[in-house]
């Protein structure tokens, strides 16, 4: 009888394995942040674009293209909120851009002295030259405290005061009182790795909820249908299927172009494909021309030189080995300005006067300098200068020329992150797409970038979008109809160039477009100039079509993906180029030797009263938006209004800041 | 009792003392093989001998004793612990002992900023002497 007891125990419990009892016995009605089963049973294959290219389509809520700073945020804020999201990016998320931005992020915190948000800004809008729209800006450095206190308490390890607040540290054109109270210390930081910290405590923190990673899937388009954005269409790299998410909600967060300039801080990826998608799309760029450069970056390697190098003692000379700034700058010399610095340079590359076999750099001069002082003054500096320019500090020059650092253009958006074109002398959002991070322009850093305040619009703005998509949308919404070939242009362009057989390689295109503009769309620009660098450009640009690409396999195809980041950089390059020709003044980043006044509705060095506004045509206070014809690499080049007013109406609270001349 | 046939059982019973002892063993078994086998043929010898003069008891005590050492311990004088292969030295390579005081940027004692008590903060002279943020002698941000 026992032995038929122990025989009926074991088979009870054979059968229930096989019923799936649920993990947790659901009592409470909490409702839980993670789905216990994960629904990954919607993707579907199928033959509805080419026999030769099997389409999976997955079907989900929102979509976010990038996982740097602002793309996880905006990520996990959705899947915070409930909806099924799916995060594509071409790299894994903790290898991202945003790794490599060190210093420190910016917020009012108020730890060190009395501080208010509204200094902030005022410092923000000032270091923009007044091309920010206000109520971004607003936006930004009223939530920029909760932002910093939401990072310290998802475990980002921010430095400390002696009573275990966060430090802040003076940096980045900082001020109280409205520029009248001296420097601020608002910049928090994490060592020094600031970047590097908030990815992974993003990413980290990003694991608690249920965002569906694909990671190494290249997003090639938008799938727009009568204007409005229904999903995105993609690569996966590892075994090269073509996969279409169809959702509601379209995030885009790819970061900047660093690299169409021969010279830039970005990463090889920073290609500015989500510019391009956009571009791809019918809808317009803003602020292209404004990119932001640094004098003395190291020759091939990228990586920025200190200016206290020149601030102790160190000397730009060019090929003839004469401190060539002593001409342009007689008083300042060295330790002029950085766009002074950038412009000298710049101009002695371009009368012949640069060093090395290609004569398209300058030598940063440091061994007449003692080297103890130099080691005691500058620590780490001799490693730098060996491990980036192979070079002994003590006994030869540094190799430098200007920099890329950050674009401050990029796709249109309101201060809610929605993304928007201007129709008929209106904003219009255009529905189901978003935009945030380096390749948004919300526009909070205008025409100059402060610094730290980078990693700020990276947090605020994010979150801003997937904010703005749980108050709009409602988790598991049905999804409107997409035609059954959507994405076909796609796929036959990836199809084009994966068998292109022309004469020239990808490498010598992109070094081409590089070189050109580094050489006319880089720091000293002139009417000449730029006009040579367009017809350049246009060149350059038809002969895409000559493009020759070696592998035709279609598993980790790098020469394919290559290939398309190239297209997508040429789409920025040509915008950016063309922009620049066009805005006949200097504002921020974008100094012009022909036009170097600032070009506002009023002019502000002056008294106001009685003068008379320019007209919107005649002024150049205005967002640059620019289309192109991918076929033809024709750009079209419309403006739009600054946004003046700030997002109160209420002047106590924060008034706008009407323009004035911008001095430091 | 002849003397072979005693011979015979102190024999069966070493080799099941040291079959006993080598039995979760298997890697030693094989290696330590030639040696058991050696160190029995010296157990047996010496039996036959001890056996006669009655230090029988002694011996088998001190056989067993290193049969069960060399089971057991005899692996770590054998064995030397696997060297890396060396690679060629590269140009930007340091000795392996010079790494760690070679640290340019030394860190503070407890984390701890003497100068303005940050706790955790970046190491080294104060990244934004300059105005920019330096560090090691390049710009991170400006």
């Amino acid at each position: 009888q026992m032995r038929f007891c122990l025989f009926l125990t074991i088979k009870i419990n054979h059968f229930c394995c096989f019923i799936q009892l649920p993990v947790v016995c659901q009592t409470s009605n909490r409702k839980l942040h993670f789905s216990i089963y994960r629904k990954r049973g919607d993707a579907k294959v199928s033959d509805a674009i080419s026999t030769q290219y099997p389409v999976v389509d997955h079907e989900l809520d929102a979509v976010v293209v990038g996982a740097g700073g602002a793309g996880l945020r905006a990520a996990f804020g959705l899947s915070e909120a409930g909806f099924n999201t799916a995060c594509v990016t071409k790299l894994f998320p903790t290898r991202s851009h945003t790794v490599a931005a060190q210093g420190g992020i910016n917020a009012a915190l108020g730890n060190m002295e009395d501080d208010d948000w509204r200094w902030h800004f005022y410092d923000t809008v000032k270091g923009s030259d007044w091309l920010g729209d206000q109520d971004a800006i607003h936006y930004m450095t009223e939530q920029a405290s909760a932002a910093v206190v939401e990072l310290e308490n998802f475990g980002m390890p921010f430095s400390r005061t002696e009573e275990g607040r966060i430090y802040q540290r003076a940096f980045g054109g900082q001020s109280l009182k409205f520029g009248k109270g001296g420097q601020a210390h608002r910049c928090c930081c994490v060592a020094d790795r600031t970047g590097h910290s908030l990815l992974h405590t993003l990413y980290g923190r990003s694991l608690r909820y249920d965002t569906s990673y694909f990671v190494e899937y290249f997003a090639l388009d938008l799938l727009m249908e009568d204007g409005e954005c229904k999903g995105v269409i993609a690569l996966c790299m590892e075994d090269g299927s073509i996969h279409r998410f169809r959702a509601k909600n379209t995030v885009i967060a790819t970061g900047g172009y660093g690299r169409t300039y021969f010279s830039c801080t970005s990463a090889h990826t920073s290609t500015g494909d989500g510019n391009a998608m956009v571009t791809r799309a019918g809808l317009p760029c803003q602020d292209l021309e404004f990119v932001q450069f640094h004098p003395t970056g190291i020759y091939g390697a990228g990586c920025l030189i200190t200016e206290g190098c020149r601030g102790e003692g160190g000397i730009l000379i060019n090929n003839e080995g004469e401190r060539f700034m002593e001409r342009y700058a007689p008083n300042a010399k060295d330790l002029a300005s950085r766009d002074v610095v950038s412009r000298s340079m710049t101009i002695e590359i371009r009368e012949g006067r640069g060093v090395g076999p290609d004569k398209d750099h300058v030598y940063l001069q440091l061994h007449h300098l003692p080297p103890q002082q130099l080691a005691a003054r500058l620590p780490g500096i001799s490693e730098t200068a060996m491990i980036f320019a192979g070079v002994d500090v003590t006994k030869e020059p540094i190799p430098v020329l200007p920099t890329v650092h950050y674009n401050m253009g990029g796709i249109p958006t309101n201060y809610k992150g929605q993304v928007i074109t201007h129709k008929d002398g209106e904003d219009t959002v255009v529905p189901g797409l978003y935009a945030c991070g380096e390749a948004g322009c919300a526009s909070v850093h205008g025409a100059n970038r402060l610094g730290a305040n980078s990693l700020l619009d990276l947090v605020v703005f994010g979150r801003a979008c997937a904010l703005t998509i749980a108050e709009t949308n409602t988790p598991g919404e049905k999804l409107s109809p997409l035609k059954p070939n959507a994405g076909q242009a796609s796929v036959a362009n990836l199809d084009k160039i994966r068998f292109a057989n022309g004469s020239t390689r990808t490498s010598e295109i992109r070094l081409n477009m590089q070189k050109t503009m580094q050489s006319h769309a880089a720091v000293f620009r002139t009417g000449d100039v730029l006009k040579e660098g367009c017809d350049k450009m246009d060149s350059i640009y038809k002969s895409l079509d000559d493009i020759k690409t070696f592998d035709r396999g279609i598993v980790w195809n790098t020469d394919l993906v290559e290939t398309l980041e190239l297209q997508n950089l040429m789409l920025n390059a040509v915008q950016t180029i063309v922009s620049a020709e066009a805005r006949t003044e200097s504002r921020g980043a974008h100094a012009r030797e022909d036009f170097k006044d600032r070009v506002d509705e009023y002019d502000y060095s002056k008294s106001l009263q009685g003068a008379g506004t320019k007209p919107f045509e005649q002024h150049w206070r205005k967002h640059t938006l620019s289309y192109v014809d991918p076929k033809t690499g024709k750009v079209i080049l419309e403006y739009r209004p600054v946004i003046d007013s700030s997002l109160s109406l209420n002047a106590e609270e924060c008034a706008a800041i009407p323009p004035a001349i911008r001095s430091y | 009792m002849t003397h072979a046939s005693s011979f015979s059982i102190v024999k069966t019973f070493f080799s099941c003392v040291i079959f006993c002892c080598d039995k979760g063993k298997v890697h030693n078994r094989l290696v330590q093989g030639p040696r058991n086998m050696s160190l029995l043929r010296v157990c047996c010898t010496t039996t036959r001998g001890f056996v006669k003069r009655g230090l029988f008891l002694e011996s088998t005590y001190t056989a067993c004793h290193w049969t069960a050492g060399y089971a057991s311990g005899g692996v770590t004088k054998d064995k030397e612990p696997l060297k890396k292969a060396k690679t060629p030295q590269g140009r930007f390579d340091m000795d392996e002992t010079e790494s760690k005081s070679k640290d340019v940027l030394e860190r503070f004692p407890d984390g701890v900023n003497p100068e303005t008590k940050e706790k955790g903060g970046p190491r080294g002279p104060e990244p934004t002497r300059y105005g920019d943020w330096e560090r090691k002698g390049r710009c991170i941000d400006f």
